[in-house]
């Protein structure tokens, strides 16, 4: 039998529904909660920031060297960079009330071109401003293990097993980020297809 | 300032007053939880009143309330992800949802509004809006405005879901009567 579409709108049409108009101050208080909620966020970020700057504190007054107050200096550095660059350009953000009444597809293909964007060159803001700390902190060991550069210490094998480590975790992130970049165009791709 | 926060709670009033049964049955296509739905609903209202803020006349009232409602309601299906991205379906996959016979042989039986809720919340986003405004009664060129799709593109897909409408509710029993 063929769908009789009059019906079968009639049918949606009178889904049981409650008439709901919100009052003024009803959504005053959900504009609070909703700020309420992205203030309990900050605060949780500040306050990671502020663990971080005390264990970095802890370390100083254990080793006090100058290579401890430059290492210190660039783990603050390059974390705050880090972290100001996820804020800025890949956190998941509150729809801006200026693009709330675009086409679905245009909000759609708007996060999805920033998520893909953020995605792909995570590599240059986020593991980047990591990286002068690790090779820093690699490079002084090193040094300080002796005058004959070459010679393979077991604390020179600590630390290229380290540095091997944090090169595989940041190679990994780095390539974790490259294939949701590729996944996030993949989407966007459809969502051409399904314009068309 | 107090101007513009009046006009702002003035025209989310009427929209609401206007559209707000409509809102409510997009929910049904967002969220099958009654709870959640009711959650989703607040949302949208709560978008839709913060929208007018910046509305200025941009489009008709109409196309803004739909356009935030499922903006909505996309951002809600991704918040949630209940289920992966992956089982969502384009119409043209829709062949692969159960048969109508599997559907009474688990559950004995689910009303033609069950099965149509199935169909609705296992589709993509923009289909899902698509189909929701295709039931509202919207004529192509005003889905094609909400959606951001030519004319010829909502025409075609809305071929497609009422041949797709057609097969689920062709199979078994009778769907509707007049």
């Amino acid at each position: 039998m063929s769908v009789n579409e009059n019906s079968l709108k009639s049918l949606w049409q009178k889904l049981p529904s409650e008439r709901t108009v919100f009052t003024n101050a009803q959504m005053q208080a959900r504009a609070r909660k909703f700020q309420a909620k992205h203030k309990r966020r900050d605060v949780t970020e500040y306050a990671g920031y502020a663990a971080l700057f005390v264990l970095v504190g802890y370390m100083l007054t254990v080793r006090a060297a100058w290579q401890d107050w430059v290492a210190s200096g660039l783990v603050i550095v390059g974390s705050v960079i880090a972290m100001w660059n996820y804020n800025r350009i890949a956190r998941a953000k509150p729809m801006p009330s200026g693009t709330a009444g675009d086409s679905l597809l245009g909000s759609m293909r708007r996060e999805l071109t920033r998520q893909r964007d953020a995605a792909s060159t995570a590599w240059r803001w986020y593991i980047l401003p990591l990286t002068p700390c690790v090779i820093f902190i690699a490079g002084y060991r090193w040094v300080e293990e002796g005058a004959t550069l070459t010679e393979l210490t077991d604390m020179r094998i600590y630390i290229l097993m380290m540095t091997a480590f944090c090169v595989t975790f940041f190679g990994a992130c780095v390539l974790w980020q490259f294939l949701c970049a590729a996944r996030y165009q993949r989407q966007l791709d459809d969502l051409a297809r399904y314009s068309q | 300032m107090a101007e513009d926060s009046t006009s702002q709670d003035e025209q989310y009033r009427l929209a609401a007053i206007e559209f707000g049964d409509a809102i409510n049955r997009m929910a049904y296509a967002y969220e099958r939880d009654p709870d959640k739905r009711k959650d989703l609903v607040q949302d949208i209202h709560f978008e839709l009143w913060r929208s007018f803020k910046v509305f200025g006349g941009r489009s008709s009232v109409r196309t803004w309330v739909y356009r935030i409602a499922h903006n909505a309601g996309a951002s809600h299906i991704t918040k949630n992800k209940r289920i992966s991205q992956h089982s969502y379906l384009n119409l043209d996959d829709i062949g692969e949802i159960p048969d109508r016979t599997d559907y009474v042989d688990a559950f004995e039986r689910i009303d033609q509004i069950d099965q149509l809720m199935a169909l609705i919340q296992r589709l993509s986003a923009p289909d899902r809006q698509i189909i929701t405004l295709y039931l509202e009664d919207l004529d192509a060129a005003a889905i094609g405005d909400i959606t951001g799709l030519s004319s010829g593109a909502v025409a075609t897909k809305i071929h497609r879901i009422k041949y797709k409408l057609s097969e689920l509710f062709s199979k078994g029993e009778t769907y509707v009567s007049q």
